[in-house]
Parts: C-alpha cells; structure tokens; sequence
C-alpha cells in the first residue's frame, strides 16, 4: 500500500517567551488509500498539531521547522501558497474541526455555505448537489435552508461534515469528530465515517483521546506524547496487547460499564519548552529504569508494532 | 427564512426598545429643527450676532416673555406709530406735529424707550412733550435730528433733560444719571421721592414737533417702549434673542457631531479591524500607532492648534476625528481578533477561501452593526466636546455655538445678575442634541450586542 499522505521527521514549534515549545518533534507518520489512521494522546501531546501541520495551517506563533509532508509523493510544504490554496485545500485534503459545530458562520444559511466552498473552488454547486451532500450523511435537505443555531450539535457536525466532503476529498483530517457529543450520536458519525470510506475510499486521519473509538474504527494507530509518536502499529494488535507504557495507561483509564473506578496515569506531561534527553513519559512511568533518564528509546519494531520505550 | 429576516429582526428589537424609540422621535424633531433653521435662518444672519448694533432696540437681559404667567410682571415691548403729522411747509420753514396716547398700566417702568423720526429734508430741532397720567410734562429737546435713527435713553441730550427734571423734582444735584433713573423721571409719581416711587398706570401721551427749513416733510416715525421681556427665551446684555442663537447653533452641532463621528467611528474600526485581522508585525505596528494617538490630551493638543489655524467646522471636525478613533479601533481589534478564533474562521483558511473573501463574509457583517451603534453613540461626545471648546473661546468663527453663548454669559456675568434664560436654554440644548443619540445609540448596542443583555 502506497502512503497517501506521509508526514517525514516532522516538526512544528510554538515561539513563547520562554523559548520553543517543541509541540511535534520527529513526527514519522503514515496514511494509506483506503486507510483509516488514528491518532490518540492525552490534551496538549500534539495531535491537533502534527494534524494542522500536514495541512499546512500552522500560524503564528507556530511554524514548521523541519521535516515534510508528501501528499501523493509530493512535498505540499513547498507549494506555492495560491496554488496549495486553490488545488489542495478542501479539494485534496479537507479537516473536520474540534468543535466543527462552530465551524459555520452564524450568519448564513447551511446550505449557502456548503454551495459557497463548492463555487469557490469551481465547482458548479448549486441546490442539488447540496442536497446530495446532505443525503450522504443523512440529512434531510432542508437542513440546508436553516441556519447553525438552529441544528442540534450532531447535525451540524454531519453537515460539516457534509461540507468537507463536498469536493470530493481524498484525505479527511477527522479532529475529534465526536467530542461534545452523546454516545448515540456518536456512534452515528463513527458509522457515517466508516461507511464514507467504504463508498467514497477516502482516507482519514482520526484524531481522538477516546482509545475505544479508536478501536473500533481504524486501522492502524498512533499514540502520541509530548509530541513524539510512542507506539504505533495495526489495532489490532495495540488494543489487545498495548506495549508502552503510556498506552496500557490509557487503555487503563478508560471507563468500562463494569468498572467502579477509574485509573489514571499519575503526574503530568513534562514542559515541551525544554528538549530532555531522556523518555519524556519516564517521570509517570511504573516501570521506570536508570536508563529511561539519560538516554531516549528510539521506535522499535517490537511484535507487529512499532514502541518507543527501553522495555522492548 | 428568507434574507430580509434579520434586517426585519434588528427593527423589532429596536423598536422593543422605550428609550429607543424616544430617541428615535427625539432625533427626528432635532434633524427637522435643524432643516427649518438651515432655511429660515440664512447665514447672513448669524454674522448679524456679533454686531451688537443689530440688537439695541431689543431689550437686553430681559426673561422670556412668558414669566407673565407665573405672577410676574414684564411687559412686552409695545411700539406706537406716530402718524397724522399736522403743521406745514412755508417758505419761512416748517414745523410739523404729532401726538400718540400710550396705555400703560405695568406696576414697573419699561427697559428703554426708543424715538425713531422719520422724514425727509433738514431738521433743526426734534421736541417732544411726555405728558403724565396726573398731566405733568416733561420737556426733552434734540438738535439737528437724523432721520432713521434711534434715540434712546442713553443718547447724551435726552440724558442730560431727564437729569435736570430730576432735579428739579428732588431739589437735589444728580452727578450722573441711569438709564432706570431717567425712565423713573418719565413714569414715576413726581415730587422729592421720584426716583424711588412708584409707576404711574393710566394714559400718557407723547407729542413729537419736528422743527426745520423749507421742504421738510415727517413720514410714519416710531416710539417704542422697550418691553422687560422678550421672545421664549429672553435676550442677553446685548439685545441678542437667546432663542435665535438656541435655533442657530443647532444645525452645527449636528453637522459636527455627525461629521466628526462619522470619520472617527469609521476609520477607527478600519484600522482596529484590520490590525487584529493582519495579526502579527502589522498588528505591532499598527496598535503602537493607535496607542501613540490614544496618549495625545485630546484638549490640549486641541487649543494648541488653534493658535496656529483658523478653525472652521471641517477642520474641527477632522481634528476631533483624528484624536478620537483610537478607542474604536481598540475595540474593533478585540472583536476582530474574536472573530478570528472562531472555528469557521479556521474552517475558511483550511477550505482554501482567500483571506479578503474571509474578511468581507465573516469579519465585515459583524464590525457593521458595531459601527453603527458606536457612532450613534459618539455623536452626542463630540457635540459636548464641541461646545467644550466653543465655551472656552476655541471654535471656528462665524457661527453660533451654544459653547459661545454660554462663554458670553459667563463674561458678562450672567449667573450674578441672575440672568438664568441666558444659561439655561444653552444648555438644555447641548443635552438634548446629545441625549437622541446616546438613547439610539444604546438601543442599538443593545440590539447588535444581544448576548451581553440578559434575557
């Protein structure tokens, strides 16, 4: 399977005043045609980040400061701006946002601003194709005649989504689709995207901290801290036999109908302001060891997947 | 759901509004007042009111006329014709006569008395004959009289008669004589107590004989008692009417206020709106600017340049305008940069749709409403800042200004004579050209901000 898109060595730094916080380091990162890719880690380790950074949306303070990102095998980080803006954005690769409910302008209709992004980019738009749109993520069609306020949470994140899949996309940045809504609706939009790949063969970068979303949907997956990858591999195999530490943590406090408590990983994440040469998860690790403290674990590969820890 | 909705909307929601729509009502009868003014009052007229020759056969420093209906009083003035004139023309010369009856029956004398003859030729000599009610005369003679012009009590010949027939009541010398005192002479009950006694009420007449050589003829002349009131608003020490300076200082409140607001409120949320848009070095670069403006002492910096220009009402308002747009850029760059982390803001950058498109569809309809609001607002602080300046002898000349009259009546020490009319209707209006658009204003902040109001 060719990499759609393939983020190389990848870096991404916010300028503070007390130096750069380093929020994607060395980032290696990998989606097939067809593939859906998930990417997991708690608040702050930078996935909402690495995936910004693949679309080329990083503005100041941020800045890419190393590394690529080749879409279809070529580097869109050196692509002129007019011409990533006309022939990439929304065309090639579209985003649903954290929070994409607030991604229409209270100010228009739904519809008027699904037809908008298709004129803009030369499309010819108009009242079927919206209608068409909004049928595929099974809306009706006269949500496209009303405006944001007055959709629930859930329909306006089906008819963003709706609205990103309105130039016909090869790649989906999927930035926690889900997140502020209830487990019904959720399971809706997890189906919606399932079946979008399977109709449409777009691919999706997942971006999420619910690990059983995750399970559940994609194929292969990352986990990410204080912006470096730590495991990554098939889902299987994570979710079954989790290798890192970071993740059977995650994996550990995650709910379960039958659990009466709930474990968490003790500690926070280190400050990315200061480069450590050492495992950036060794402070909250249980299985600490002198080595985690002077010296970083490269990934390995370790029975299927890939682990960045000293264990393996 | 059709497009109009929201226009429609924001006018059900104004008009919910009580002071709103007071507002509304209020600024429409100012703009119509201020049209009928434009019209009625030509500007020719407002250069008559620093020539103080204009107004001397207006009372001055009198109330509004309408203090008779609360128990005092202030008659008006009452101007009688002298016609009728009876005499001839010979070769030897002429001499000619007329006698007007005067009514008076005020418990106080009035402000002045003015003679205008009329006539055509050469006058040698103009007497007049006031006769009393209890039949007592008083003789006041004046050589060589022009036609057309106004002889008042202050007028040295009549001066001097009056003082002598004071004399010649009290017994007693009189170095100098007053206006109050000579028209004691003409309507107070004689005898030693004259200056301090009271009017007499009944018919009195006055008897004007023109005295000059061959060919004079007399035409329609005039004697005016200038009443102790005048107009709705009375008139200050120089005769001027309060409420024709009230009417014409109007529309230059308006226009400055407007004017000036216009140009601040538009070009601030420009600027505002733009730096938080840009972001980044521009932002720096342009909030420092707004920040250097913000610093300047609006006032001080606005005396200073009056010293070096002339100030006329469009430079005055430039002025202003340029040291008051910071504020409103202030606040047009916190909403625009609020705008600008809205997700739909992020969602245009990512679905490849040009930043100017952004800032027309997203930035633009939510800063219109803002502007609007802010100059209803502002309109009513540059018209106070106006007349301020006005106030202090600082403002374009040539027109009226309710800043200028009060400053007039603060020069001629209006509030220790008790000259209340001179101040306060001045000043009302500076309130109530300001208040419509503070009322709309709010209203209006109000509607374009609803989120800040509780519901």
């Amino acid at each position: 399977m060719t990499a759609l898109l393939e983020a190389k060595g990848l870096k991404v730094y916010y300028s503070s005043p007390r130096g750069d916080i380093r929020a994607v380091e060395d980032v290696n990162l990998e989606v097939g045609e067809h593939e859906i890719v998930g990417l997991a880690g708690e608040s702050g380790s930078g996935k909402s980040t690495l995936a910004l950074g693949m679309m080329r949306l990083i503005t100041t303070p941020g800045r890419v400061t190393g590394g690529e990102v080749n879409f279809e095998g070529r580097n869109i980080l050196t692509i002129p701006n007019e011409e990533f803006r006309k022939d990439y954005r929304w065309s090639k690769m579209a985003m649903v946002f954290q929070g994409s409910m607030n991604g229409f302008t209270p100010v228009f209709t739904v519809g008027d601003q699904i037809d908008e992004v298709m004129k803009i980019h030369g499309r010819e738009g108009g009242k079927t194709a919206v209608r068409k749109l909004l049928e595929m993520v099974d809306l009706d069609e006269s949500i496209g005649r009303r405006y944001p306020h007055e959709l629930s949470g859930g329909q306006k994140q089906r008819a963003f989504i709706a609205m990103a899949l309105a130039l016909e996309p090869k790649m989906l940045f999927a930035d926690e689709p889900t997140t502020a809504l209830d487990v019904i609706t959720q399971v809706n939009i997890v189906n919606l995207l399932k079946r979008l790949r399977r109709e449409m063969g777009i691919s999706i970068l997942l971006i999420t901290h619910d690990l059983a979303l995750l399970s559940e949907l994609v194929d292969t997956a990352y986990i990410m801290y204080s912006g470096r990858i730590v495991e990554q591999g098939p889902s299987k195999i994570m979710f079954t036999n989790p290798k890192h530490p970071y993740t059977q943590g995650l994996l550990a406090a995650t709910p379960t109908l039958r659990s009466t408590t709930i474990q968490g990983i003790p500690g926070f994440m280190p400050d990315l302001a200061n480069p450590l040469n050492m495992c950036s998860f060794s402070p909250r690790c249980p299985y600490v060891m002198d080595r985690c403290k002077t010296e970083r674990p490269e990934l390995k590969r370790t029975d299927g997947e890939d682990v960045a820890c000293w264990l393996y | 759901m059709d497009t109009g909705k929201t226009e429609r909307s924001y006018a059900r929601e104004f008009l919910k509004s009580r002071s709103g729509v007071v507002g509304l009502v209020l600024l429409v009868l100012l703009l119509a007042t201020s049209l009928y003014v434009a019209i009625a009052i030509p500007q020719s007229e407002a250069y008559k009111w620093d020539n103080p020759s204009v107004w001397t056969n207006n009372p001055a420093a009198v109330p509004p006329s309408w203090v008779n209906y609360f128990g005092v009083d202030a008659p008006q003035t009452a101007s009688f014709t002298l016609q009728g004139w009876s005499g001839s023309s010979s070769s030897s010369g002429a001499a000619y006569s007329s006698s007007v009856a005067i009514d008076w029956n005020h418990a106080v004398t009035p402000s002045n008395i003015v003679l205008t003859p009329n006539f055509s030729g050469t006058a040698y000599e103009l007497e007049v004959l006031w006769t009393k009610p209890d039949g007592n005369t008083v003789q006041v003679s004046l050589s060589s009289p022009v036609s057309g012009t106004s002889y008042t009590l202050s007028y040295t010949p009549i001066n001097q008669a009056l003082g002598q027939y004071i004399q010649t009541q009290t017994k007693s010398y009189l170095s100098e004589v007053s206006p109050a005192q000579e028209l004691a002479a003409l309507f107070n009950r004689d005898g030693p107590g004259i200056l301090n006694g009271s009017v007499q009420q009944g018919s009195y007449s006055a008897t004007v004989q023109i005295v000059g050589a061959t060919g004079l003829s007399v035409s329609t002349s005039s004697v005016s008692l200038v009443g102790d009131s005048y107009g709705t608003m009375g008139t200050d020490s120089f005769g001027r009417p309060i409420e024709l300076g009230v009417l014409a200082g109007l529309p230059w409140a308006l226009e400055l206020g407007i004017i000036a607001s216009l140009i601040s409120v538009i070009g601030g949320i420009i600027w505002g709106g733009l730096a938080g848009f840009y972001g980044g070095w521009r932002d720096k670069v342009m909030s420092w600017g707004t920040l250097v403006i913000l610093a300047v002492p609006g006032l001080a910096f606005i005396i200073a340049i009056s010293y070096s220009i002339q100030l006329t009402l469009l430079n005055e308002a430039l002025i202003i305008a340029a040291l008051s747009w910071p504020g409103f850029a202030i606040i047009s760059r916190t909403v625009t940069l609020s705008i600008r982390a809205q997700a739909y803001v992020e969602a245009d950058r990512a679905m490849g749709i040009s930043s100017t498109r952004t800032f027309f569809t997203h930035f633009l309809p939510r800063l219109t409403p803002v502007t609007i609001a802010f100059t209803a607002l502002s309109i009513s602080g540059v018209i106070i800042l106006g007349e301020t300046l006005s106030f202090l002898g600082i403002g374009p000349g040539n027109v009226i200004t309710w800043g200028g009259i009060l400053n007039a009546a603060i020069t001629f020490d209006a509030s220790l004579h008790g000259w209340w009319w001179w101040t306060l209707f001045p000043g009302i209006m500076i309130v109530v050209a300001s208040m419509p658009f503070v009322l709309v204003g709010f209203a209006l902040d109000r509607v374009v901000a609803p989120r800040v109001t509780a519901k």
